[in-house]
């Protein structure tokens, strides 16, 4: 995501992280991951819910896709970083938007490893706002 | 296609002071849910 930045600037599109975490605890991620976007937590997850961004059931956060993922990970050396307690079965999700609150397209995870590649995100982006703007 | 009530989405930025969200971008915004830290 991070080296494809500039496709998403060029589109004039501005990326920004959501968590449910505390901002203090964002502060500690943000320290280690140093993500080039703006990070803004959603504690009482209001936003979550506006999107429609429910809980996973634990068949779910347990797929065999996640696990496959998680299994590589690891295989890639990557270490598990603890934030604290967290509801691990929270579902995580991709949207654009447009300045008038207009969804153009969403990605709602059925599971932990459901995350579009950022390749496909920006086909599914770049059809969307061609389908917008050929509405308007 | 659905809408959000851009004005009154309101979340907190790092130093815990709520913003609105429509502050943070100017025609378009790809928001990222994050599942839990990790």
């Amino acid at each position: 995501m991070q080296s494809l930045h500039p496709e998403f600037s060029r589109r004039g599109i501005s990326i920004i992280v959501i968590s449910f975490a505390e901002p203090t605890v964002l502060v500690k991620y943000q320290e280690y991951h140093k993500w080039p976007f703006v990070i803004l937590a959603d504690p009482q997850r209001r936003a979550y819910g506006t999107f429609a961004l429910t809980r996973l059931s634990w068949r779910q956060v347990f797929s065999l896709a996640t696990l496959k993922l998680y299994f590589r990970l690891l295989r890639q050396g990557k270490k598990h970083q603890h934030y604290g307690k967290a509801d691990v079965r929270q579902g995580g999700g991709d949207f654009l938007i447009d300045c008038a609150g207009n969804v153009l397209f969403a990605h709602r995870s059925r599971d932990p490893a459901d995350r579009p590649s950022t390749e496909m995100l920006l086909q599914e982006i770049d059809r969307a706002m061609v389908a917008k703007s050929g509405a308007a | 296609m659905s809408i959000i009530r851009i004005d009154e989405l309101t979340l907190y930025d790092l130093s815990a002071s709520a913003v609105a969200l429509k502050n943070y971008f100017r025609d378009y915004a790809l928001l990222i849910f994050l599942r839990h830290l990790a």
